[in-house]
């Protein structure tokens, strides 16, 4: 055993400082550091290489897609409406430390008149099946794997003491069993302090690699990794508490490593699985077969007769005063094309709004299954501090119909005021016009909406920590 | 043989009393349980997708011909029309889910360009999707091993470290029988489990498993040998509890966690794809260009590809539907390179991702299990091709009426092709597949016996 442990009334800084060289002395300290830092900067680079190949095309496309929206010919807005726009995925700012949910989510949406496509090339279905095994990411690496670290660095803490009898001795002596226990909390914590500083390296890095438009994103940076620390603190209290109550330090070692697996790899699954199963949401088919049959009901644009549409030619004969829509100042079949567009719209946002309170209930129930797997509330937290989670995506689809919705209207709106009713589809309008439109602009959610609703993970989080923290205070550690 | 049978059911009794081995093996079967019936639910939400299609299908045709009661200009009710096409789960798939719940199932076609129609994304949870799937592959793959390892890496190391080792191999009548004995009970322990969680799975829905289902089930036990092998290397090489502990816990966290993580960025970083944007972007150029060209030109192309059509008259008016579909062939036409790059790249990854599998045996056989059960990469692309395929019937069948500016009556809308599902293509794998796990697996045995032979030194 380590001959330079202090004997007699011990500070906590004295214990730190021997717990802290006895770990760090091991021979295996050397080899989990190293590689705890290899995986972390090959996670880095590679999964910042990618985001910025990924990044980097997008912004390419998004030129081109302008470029080609501003050299349309003259053209019939309608043609136009059809001919659409695309609305790329903004790059979330963390999203090299923490890709989130971005692997799963299209980044590409078509937009065009009339119909609401959903988000096209989820990198999910352009892989092998073993994708599905897990991916690799900064974040992955300090959610998941650190706490394997603290683990098997921790995990002989007290069970070593106890179990050779020199526990027993200090707390004879006069140390307090609290002493001993902070300053063995201590000492891990100095021992894992090279890690977590590469931690915070990896997630500069991420901050640095953020998209230019609005500067680094520090106070992002700063909420992942206080949910990060937090996290691995859950662990370090956890590690003592099970080291001082295993009895040795190969059953807290077992004890703790079944723990999390259960804890960081069963049950984020089992709990993804149980809130895909509690809330089911609609297939494609039953959403789409839904929502057009709703929109057909809702009147039919062709139909002379149809109540929705005559009531529209009524009043919009009686506001311009003539009697037939040929005698109309203008066009017509832009109004009915623009009411249309106003049904299916509001239809639409309707379903959608449905499915993604479903989506959103499964994501709570994620959130609150946090305090059984409290990887699952760092997981939230981190994903939502770097703009990657659900919540970005849905904002984005969002933004991406209200911009559709304008878009089309407006050209409504031209063909409205510019196209005679007459020979409607023979004309064109110059294309000068083409160039007021807007660019498509999504932000990804300010980080105190990101936050909204996070405070059970964070509570879930703390509650762990205090639930392990008075656990490891109470153990049977007594004079 | 006798002696060694009655040693293994002493040391079956003795394993089964012990309270960490029934934690363990009563934890894998309720994974694999809850793995099971979350599968069950996913497949059950996609049959009922599929079942529904038909109706759908009479709801929109019923639709349209409220629109059109006296029927309508071949162009016009092929542009409304959206005819569907799925891909049904293999039986398999409940053990295997593989990309089954992040590629559509489902997917309805018109007559338009056809690239833009297939890489749609589901409406799946990303949240939920980013978490994993939770199936008895990654029951067998990743917790299996955990379970095997925690139960067998001690086998020696613990009787060792008390010093009564000498005494259980000479009751025992040689070491060889005494670890044999052990580890066979412990991996019979665990591939019993597993093979119970297979059978609740065949006996849930009642299928009847076929040799489809055997080789699934050997692949399976496959897989755990391998792990039975490193068990025993370990426990052969493994000198004291701390050590046997250590160094199976790292296989196991190298091999079934960060490995296989760290191996999809690679190839993910390795092998971008960027042909999804392109095809998408250059697709919707193509198609709308066509209004703005004159006709002919687009005609020439369409001639190109079609050249039965060579003959037809030339457009007069404004518009033609013939028109309208040429230049929808035209968008496909100018991203078919683009589509079969997209398509050899996917490959190419799918490739990459199975060579890398010797790094990481959980790899290899999460792939052979998904390939056997047809929800693999493969699999899927096999059903777009089928789509493009059908895409092709659906112009055989729409291309006269519309060069004939023909009016369907409503009548003639029921002979509109159906597109007839194939079973996914569920293939055994070849030898060579096999080697990534047949290898370590040989290894580890090797190892495991060369330490035990060595004179003495294991008792010690």
């Amino acid at each position: 055993m380590n001959p330079s442990a202090p004997l007699a009334g011990a500070s906590v800084a004295a214990i730190a400082r021997a717990e802290w060289r006895l770990i760090v002395r091991r021979r295996s300290y050397a080899w989990l550091m190293v590689g705890f830092a290899l995986l972390l900067a090959f996670a880095a680079v590679l999964g910042g290489l990618r985001q910025r190949r990924e990044a980097a095309q997008q912004r390419d496309y998004q030129r081109l897609v302008r470029a080609q929206w501003e050299s349309q010919p003259d053209r019939h807005p309608h043609r136009v409406a059809h001919y659409g726009t695309f609305a790329f995925k903004p790059v979330g700012p963390l999203a090299t430390f923490d890709p989130g949910v971005d692997s799963f989510a299209g980044r590409i949406q078509y937009l065009e008149a009339h119909r609401q496509n959903g988000a096209n090339f989820a990198e999910a279905g352009a892989l092998s099946s073993a994708f599905r095994l897990g991916e690799l990411s900064p974040a992955f690496v300090l959610h998941v794997l650190l706490p394997l670290l603290v683990v098997v660095l921790g995990h002989r803490a007290i069970a070593d003491e106890a179990e050779s009898g020199r526990a027993r001795l200090l707390l004879s002596q006069g140390t307090s069993p609290g002493v001993l226990v902070a300053g063995k909390a201590l000492g891990l914590v100095g021992a894992l302090a090279p890690a977590g500083l590469l931690g915070v390296a990896a997630l500069v890095a991420g901050a640095l690699a953020a998209p230019a438009e609005a500067g680094p994103p520090w106070l992002r940076a700063a909420v992942a990794a206080a949910a990060a620390a937090l996290h691995a603190a859950v662990w370090v209290a956890l590690a003592l508490w099970i080291s001082a109550r295993a009895g040795s330090a190969a059953r807290a070692l077992g004890t703790l490593v079944a723990l999390w697996a259960a804890a960081c790899i069963v049950l984020p699954r089992a709990a993804g699985a149980f809130a895909a199963a509690r809330h089911p949401l609609p297939t494609k088919s039953e959403f789409t077969a839904r929502l057009a049959d709703e929109v057909h009901r809702l009147g039919d644009a062709h139909n002379p007769d149809d109540p929705v549409f005559a009531r529209l030619r009524t009043e919009t004969l009686a506001r311009y005063g003539v009697a037939r829509v040929e005698d109309l100042p203008v066009n017509y079949g832009a109004i009915v094309m623009a009411r249309g567009e106003e049904l299916t719209a509001e239809t639409f946002a309707r379903h959608f709004g449905e499915l993604v309170a479903l989506q959103e209930r499964q994501e709570s129930l994620l959130r609150r299954a946090a305090w059984l797997a409290p990887v699952l509330g760092v997981r939230a937290l981190s994903a939502a501090a770097s703009g990657t989670d659900l919540r970005a995506q849905t904002e984005f689809q969002r933004a991406a119909e209200v911009y559709r919705f304008d878009f089309v209207q407006r050209l409504n709106g031209l063909h409205r005021d510019h196209i005679r009713y007459a020979n409607d589809r023979g004309q064109r309008l110059a294309a000068d016009h083409w160039d007021d439109f807007p660019d498509f602009r999504a932000d990804i959610p300010p980080l105190g909406r990101a936050l909204d609703g996070t405070a059970g993970c964070w509570a879930a989080l703390g509650v762990w920590l205090g639930v392990a923290g008075i656990g490891l205070a109470r153990t049977g550690l007594r004079p | 043989m006798n002696a060694f049978l009655a040693l293994l059911r002493w040391e079956l009794r003795r394993l089964l009393r012990t309270g960490t081995a029934r934690a363990a093996l009563a934890f894998l079967f309720c994974a694999g349980l809850a793995a099971l019936a979350a599968t069950d639910r996913e497949l059950a939400r996609q049959a009922r997708e599929i079942a529904a299609l038909p109706d759908q299908y009479e709801a929109q045709v019923a639709r349209i011909a409220k629109q059109f009661p006296a029927g309508e200009h071949a162009g016009y009710v092929a542009y409304y029309s959206f005819l569907p096409t799925w891909q049904p789960a293999a039986p398999l798939a409940a053990f295997s889910l593989g990309l089954r719940d992040v590629v559509p199932g489902a997917l309805w076609i018109r007559l338009l360009g056809l690239e833009g129609q297939l890489h749609e994304s589901g409406l799946g949870n990303p949240a939920v999707q980013a978490l994993g799937t939770f199936d008895l592959a990654f029951v067998v793959c990743a917790l299996a091993p955990l379970v095997l390892l925690v139960l067998s890496h001690d086998v020696l190391s613990r009787d060792r470290e008390q010093g009564v080792l000498p005494l259980v191999v000479a009751q025992a009548g040689g070491l060889g029988p005494l670890f044999a004995a052990r580890l066979a009970v412990r991996a019979a322990a665990v591939a019993a489990v597993c093979t119970a969680l297979f059978a609740v799975g065949l006996a849930w829905p009642g299928i009847l498993p076929g040799p489809a289902e055997f080789g699934w089930l050997a692949d399976m036990l496959l897989h755990l040998a391998v792990w039975t092998a490193a068990a025993a290397a370990i426990a052969a090489l493994c000198r004291s509890v701390a050590a046997s502990l250590a160094a199976a816990g790292t296989a196991w966290v190298a091999a079934a966690v960060v490995l296989p993580a760290a191996l999809n960025l690679a190839v993910v970083a390795a092998y971008p794809v960027p042909e999804g944007l392109e095809l998408t972007v250059r697709q919707r150029q193509e198609i709308h260009a066509g209004w703005d060209r004159p006709k002919e030109e687009t005609f020439a192309r369409f001639f190109r590809t079609y050249p039965e059509w060579r003959d037809t008259a030339p457009v007069a008016g404004r518009f033609a539907w013939k028109w309208y579909y040429a230049m929808h062939q035209a968008g496909d036409d100018s991203v078919a390179d683009a589509s079969a790059r997209y398509r050899a790249n996917l490959r190419a990854r799918a490739a990459a991702t199975a060579r890398l599998a010797w790094l990481a045996p959980p790899v290899a056989t999460q792939l052979l299990l998904s390939r056997r059960a047809g929800t693999d990469l493969e699999a899927h692309l096999a059903y777009l091709d089928r789509v493009r395929a059908f895409h092709g019937t659906m112009k055989a069948h729409f291309h006269p009426p519309v060069f004939a500016e023909t009016v369907l009556p409503v009548a003639s809308w029921r002979d509109f092709p159906r597109f007839v599902p194939a079973a996914p293509p569920a293939a055994a794998g070849t030898f060579a597949e096999r080697l990534p796990l047949l290898i370590p697996l040989g290894l580890g045995l090797a190892v495991a016996v060369r330490a035990l032979r060595r004179p003495f030194r294991p008792l010690l």
